[in-house]
């Protein structure tokens, strides 16, 4: 079933004579981790915050769970959708990491007395919870943005959205975000909508959209987006590290499944070539 | 500069004093600077001072501490009791040249303006090292609540608050970043007079400024996706709670007021 189902939106910022975002309709599936890509400048966070109801929509329409977005149903969008921002402190409200987790609770009127389980719980999902009395400046990026995950969490919403979350962090942190994405897209049933410019980080999801000069140009399973170096190429993004090495072993005469491999399934395959070849 | 402790006037050695309630806390550091002005003679001025080094002993935090800010602002002191100790009249005349005059009630008025700095420099030492920044915001907030059925927004002034307090380090940070870009591209920041000096600070407030659009820009988007709105009903989570001990304090402050008031007119 499609938690965000998007219908002929097009959007143009008050000023700009041509839209950053037109024509797009396409339904997400519920429970899945789904990345946007596409060059700088081509609507993907345009995308996202629409669908937040963060920008005023005026043309074409979006339901999220149910809910058509809209500026009555914000505070209803607000609470199914957690959202991510890139810099983790221009996002941090709170003077301390427990007083930042209660800053949502507090804007959608949980009342005091559930207050402390509640983020006592989603600090601990994010592994946070002995830094609950810290304030940020003691805090690392990638621990502020655990806290900006758990902040979200507390509202218990059903999707979240990361707008290229961890590209500030370095790569331990970043590490740890991934993990714990995947985590909580699996533990938690979470859908999952994240921006990224990273191949690397690309294919780690179910499914790939690319969106290039304001058009969804491509939207399909990662393994057979992110496998496809050509369409990668045309709408200048990188290409993951296996695409990269399949390509060449092309160009050297060997046929190579067309799929994204993942390093794994990548060293089994070329084992298999190997052995095979002796 | 180590911005961290900037602010972090706050030494946490969980004193009584450092467990009462910041509303008391505020409250009595507002009224003991009231009470500085209606002493007007040596007892009064004795028993403030005994006063104050009863809550500095009592903040269990080092004499040093209080030290420190007296000494931060001691130009100022001095200079202003020099312009009182020479321009003030009354008693008998000890010395005189042109218009400066040194009078038998100048030099005693101008210690007592030494003592009434000292004394308010040092209480507010005594709110600001045993209470955090978080508990005064929250106790300001609430000590203004009745403002609101005036139609002050005062939810609004205390998230503008506690925002401005969260941010202070974030952007003494950005300061030393913009500073070093600069020294990088070689600007010389200590040397020439005050207004050279002055001058090159443009190139690090126009960043800064910048900058801080941008994150104003970006916190307001992120606190909208969390469902802020300005205005609207929300709860708390921090919640201040008027314990018993705050009575006591109270009752204390009502004593020296009225301990006060019969050495005034002795």
């Amino acid at each position: 079933m499609a938690i965000i189902s998007i219908k002929d939106l097009t959007f143009t910022y008050p000023g700009n004579a041509e839209p950053t975002l037109s024509n797009i309709s396409l339904d997400l599936p519920a429970g899945e981790w789904i990345t946007i890509i596409g060059p700088n400048g081509s609507g993907k966070s345009t995308l996202a915050r629409l669908i937040d109801g963060l920008l005023p929509l005026k043309q074409g329409q979006i339901v999220v769970d149910g809910i058509k977005v809209n500026e009555d149903n914000l505070h209803a969008i607000h609470q199914r959708i957690g959202f991510v921002f890139q810099n983790p402190d221009n996002q941090f409200v709170g003077t301390t990491v427990a007083d930042d987790v209660a800053f949502g609770l507090e804007n959608h009127q949980v009342p005091h007395d559930q207050m402390a389980f509640r983020i006592h719980q989603a600090l601990d999902d994010v592994d946070m919870v002995p830094f609950a009395d810290k304030e940020p400046a003691y805090l690392s990026g990638g621990q502020k943005q655990r806290v900006a995950i758990a902040g979200a969490l507390s509202l218990r919403p059903k999707i979240l959205i990361f707008d290229e979350a961890t590209s500030m962090l370095d790569p331990k942190g970043r590490q740890k975000i991934l993990k714990l994405l995947a985590h909580l897209k699996v533990k938690k049933g979470f859908t999952i909508l994240a921006i990224t410019h990273d191949p690397s980080e690309a294919v780690l999801g179910d499914k790939v959209m690319i969106i290039d000069q304001s058009h969804l140009v491509a939207y399909g399973p990662t393994s057979q987006i992110m496998g496809s170096s050509d369409l990668l190429r045309n709408h200048h993004l990188g290409l993951p590290f296996t695409t990269q090495l399949k390509e060449e072993l092309q160009e050297h005469g060997l046929k190579v499944p067309k799929e994204y491999q993942s390093e794994e399934q990548m060293m089994t395959w070329l084992n298999q070539q190997l052995s095979s070849n002796k | 500069m180590n911005s961290k402790v900037f602010f972090g006037l706050y030494v946490p050695t969980n004193s009584i004093l450092h467990r009462l309630d910041p509303r008391m806390k505020i409250i009595g550091c507002f009224w003991y600077v009231v009470i500085v002005f209606f002493a007007n003679n040596l007892l009064t001025n004795v028993l403030l001072a005994l006063f104050l080094l009863f809550l500095m002993a009592m903040s269990r935090v080092s004499f040093k501490m209080y030290w420190q800010g007296i000494r931060t602002l001691m130009w100022i002191i001095l200079i202003t009791a020099a312009v009182q100790l020479l321009f003030s009249t009354g008693g008998y005349t000890l010395w005189q040249w042109h218009f400066l005059t040194i009078t038998s009630l100048g030099i005693i008025q101008s210690i007592y303006l030494i003592f009434r700095f000292a004394f308010i420099i040092t209480i507010s030492t005594v709110l600001t090292v045993t209470t955090t920044t978080l508990q005064l915001a929250a106790g300001i907030e609430s000590l203004l609540k009745p403002l609101s059925y005036l139609k002050v927004p005062v939810s609004q002034l205390a998230m503008m608050l506690s925002i401005a307090l969260r941010f202070i380090p974030t952007i003494m940070d950005e300061i030393q970043t913009i500073m070093d870009a600069q020294r990088a591209r070689g600007m010389d920041f200590s040397a020439g007079n005050l207004f050279q000096r002055a001058k090159r600070l443009v190139p690090v407030m126009i960043p800064l400024f910048v900058s801080s659009f941008k994150r104003a820009d970006d916190l307001a988007l992120a606190m909208e996706a969390r469902g802020y709105e300005p205005g609207a009903k929300r709860t708390a989570y921090r919640r201040l709670k008027w314990e018993k001990a705050n009575n006591w304090a109270l009752l204390v402050y009502i004593l020296l007021t009225v301990v006060l008031i019969v050495l005034r007119h002795l």
